[in-house]
Parts: C-alpha cells; structure tokens; sequence
C-alpha cells in the first residue's frame, strides 16, 4: 500500500468527507465526480448524485470520462432533458449542494473559470462557465 | 416535410454560407458523420451554437469554417482545452473567431424560447456573475408580480440545427432516447433541420410513450448515417470512443498534425468512415462481454 498521496488526491478525499448521506449533490466532472463517487461508495450511501446531462440519482460503477458518458445514463433512476434539469431540478431548487471545479479561486471565493488575462485578448482560454452562473 | 436523402444532399441543400448553425448532442449524440461533411463542403462565415463546442467545432474552426461561436462550456470533456479553438481566439489562426458567451442555463432556456416562439427567454442566474460586462446579450427584467430582478436572455433561432438521433421509422419520423440534451427543442427552434440516424426501420415498435420523437414534417432532411455520432456515442448501438477523445489532445495540439490529420480523415473519406468506427466499436463491446 503507497503511504505517499498527491495534493490532488487528498483535495478529493476531503471534499468527499464534507458530503453527507442525505445530500442531494450536483456534480462537476473530474475531480468534484471523484470524490462524490467516493463518498457514495463509503460514507454516505444515500446521497444522489445528478449531472448536468440530465442523469438524476446516478450510480456509475466507473468513473466517468465525461459528463454524459453512458455509464451515468445507464445507471440512473431517470434522465430528463437538459432544459429541465436546468430549470426544475438545478433553479428549482432541489439540490442541497453543488460542488464544481474551477481554475482559480481568490480569497472572497471568487471563482474563474474563463479566462486568464484580459477577455478580449486572452492568455489562455479556459473552457467557461459552463453549468455553474 | 423532411426526406431521405444522402448527407451530401443534406448538407448541400440545408447548409449556406454565413448562417446561424446549432449542432447539438450534449455529449451523447453528437453529430460528427455531418460536421465532417459541412468542412469537405467548404462551408464559410458559419455562425455556430452549441452548449458545449468540443471535437466538432474544434474541427470546423481549425478548417476555418467559423466566424462566430456562441456557446457555454468550450473543452474536450475530462481531458483539456479545445487547442484548435484556443488558437483561433487567442492568436487568430485560422482566422478571428468571436465569442458570444453565454451559461447553460441561459442557453437552455434560449432554446426553449427559440422553441416556443418567444423572443426571449427569461431565468433566476447570472447572480454576481462578470459575464453581462463582455457579452451585452444578458440583460434583467423585472417580475411584473413581484419586482424581483431576472436573468434575460434573447431566444435562439438558428437557420439549421444538425443532430444525430438513434433511429427513423419509414415515414421520416425520428426517435431518441438516453441522455437526449436540447436537441428537440434545437430543431423546434430553427429554420431547418437535418437529422441523422443511425438506421432506418419499417416502425418503431414496442417503446415508451414518453420517447423523444420528432414528426417528420419538424425536419427538413433525414440521412441514414451509421456510427455518425462517433467518437461521441449512439445509446445501444455503441460506446463514447474515450481514447479516441484523448488522442485528439495530441492531433489537435499543432496546426500541422491537425490538417495533416484532417486530410487524411476527413476531407479524402466519407460517412463511410463512421460506419467502420461504428462496426469497431460494435466488435470491442461483443469482445468485452
């Protein structure tokens, strides 16, 4: 057994440890999919997972490459259109928590996931908002 | 009402130079057989939506196809950036490409008006969001009933929409299902429509009443277009093709790997090349089980 972790991995780890059994969670891909997973499959086995693609109370066996891979959809209780996860389930308020990744974080949790330098001209091009604003 | 026709046809008789395209397939079911098709078409001034340009619109920008992009989440899903898209926004290669960024509830519920006739469409989002100050399409309104400040979007009324569904019946009437995104109200929302499958049968059979089916007089073209949402994937017919999605990072990352590439695999091939894709993919699940 490895006694060495990377930041990364003890990142996931405790978010997945700030998740709760009762928890309704939307899910970002990558990392924020991990550790939800994660808590899932250890102390919180009664948490629902739902992915923007439209896939509500998923329980994938394997990590997801993307947020729509078939494993999700496979393996929900049922998936909506993305219009209505977006409006009743995510507006609507039926979520208890959101937890999605970002590029850079500042200290008032300001959260960029756009662009570094200016947006007219940008440095580099992150991929954007995305499913969080 | 929509017919049968070869994706050539399709894409000629649908598809102009300078219009509003919406390709759309949120991750399962994107149109890759015709966006390849609209490149070989030398298509140019393409105004393209989609709530998450990926290899698709990485391919039509890098081929300069593309004056403008309105979208809500640009990547390649779980590996990195769009390289062919950063070049063009941030080095203009092949050419300038302007950005209307947009959230995906905004684009959702921008479909939906597009839909519904509505010349905008109306949300709670945006909240102490910086985006309203580089893209002057986000605006509020104020609810008549109780004052609070809303979210507004205009509706999105493309010239064609382009989606991959998984089946027609003979009369040119298209089912969905699985994770089925915006794609029914994209058609409903534009112009034109022009929908592939991945096979045409006599009927549709035994399914839930709840499927998603689009009439055949919503489209304007059906083309029967075996393995055409690969590397995405087509729910029961095959497999979102994850490696090939990561070995695009590598193809795409230089200007000439990616043409050299797209030679040989788009522009000198057809839909052809999907259906072989399609029988691969078959083959390596057959294999698994």
């Amino acid at each position: 057994m490895s006694e060495s972790y990377t930041p990364t991995e003890m990142m996931t780890v405790a978010a997945s440890r700030a998740l709760k059994s009762s928890d309704v969670c939307f899910v970002g891909i990558g990392m924020p999919s991990a550790a939800c997973n994660l808590a899932r499959l250890t102390h919180a086995p009664g948490i629902t997972l739902i992915y923007e693609s439209g896939t509500i109370a998923t329980k994938p066996a394997i990590l997801p490459l993307s947020i729509g891979d078939g494993e999700l959809c496979d393996t929900a209780l049922t998936t909506v259109s993305v219009p209505e996860m977006f409006r009743y389930w995510l507006q609507g308020g039926r979520i208890t928590v959101g937890f999605l990744g970002g590029a850079q974080i500042d200290r008032y949790a300001n959260l960029n996931t756009t662009v570094v330098g200016p947006y007219h001209k940008p440095k580099v091009r992150l991929p954007g908002g995305g499913g969080a604003p | 009402m929509s017919r049968f026709m070869s994706l050539a046809e399709a894409v000629e008789a649908n598809v102009r130079d300078g219009d509003t395209v919406a390709m759309e397939g949120f991750t399962h079911l994107i149109p890759h057989a015709a966006g390849h098709e609209v490149i070989r078409q030398r298509r140019r001034h393409l105004t393209l939506v989609r709530m998450t340009p990926d290899l698709i619109y990485d391919q039509l920008i890098g081929m300069g196809c593309v004056d403008k992009v309105v979208f809500s989440w640009c990547g390649n899903p779980g590996v990195g950036s769009l390289h062919r898209m950063r070049d063009a926004i941030e080095n203009g290669w092949p050419q300038p490409l302007a950005c209307e960024e947009q959230s995906h509830a905004a684009m959702a519920s921008a479909y939906e008006a597009g839909a519904a006739g509505l010349p905008f469409a109306v949300f709670r989002g945006y909240i102490g969001v910086d985006l309203p100050k580089v893209n002057p399409s986000i605006r509020t309104v104020t609810c008549p009933y109780s004052g609070e400040k809303l979210a507004a979007v205009p509706a999105i009324r493309p010239d064609v929409a382009i989606i991959h569904a998984l089946r027609a019946d003979r009369a040119g009437n298209v089912l969905l299902e699985g994770i089925v995104g915006v794609q029914k109200e994209a058609v409903l929302a534009s112009k034109r429509a022009i929908v592939t499958v991945e096979e045409r049968v006599e009927d549709f059979g035994a399914r839930s009443p709840n499927a998603v089916i689009l009439p055949s007089w919503t489209m304007s073209a059906i083309v029967v277009a075996p393995g055409g949402a690969h590397p995405s994937y087509a729910h029961g017919y095959y497999k979102r093709d994850n490696a090939y999605y990561k070995k695009w990072d590598g193809i795409s990352r230089e200007r000439d790997s990616f043409l050299a590439w797209m030679k040989a695999n788009v522009l000198e091939r057809g839909p052809e090349a999907f259906a072989e894709q399609r029988n691969r993919l078959n083959l390596a699940t057959a294999g698994a089980a």
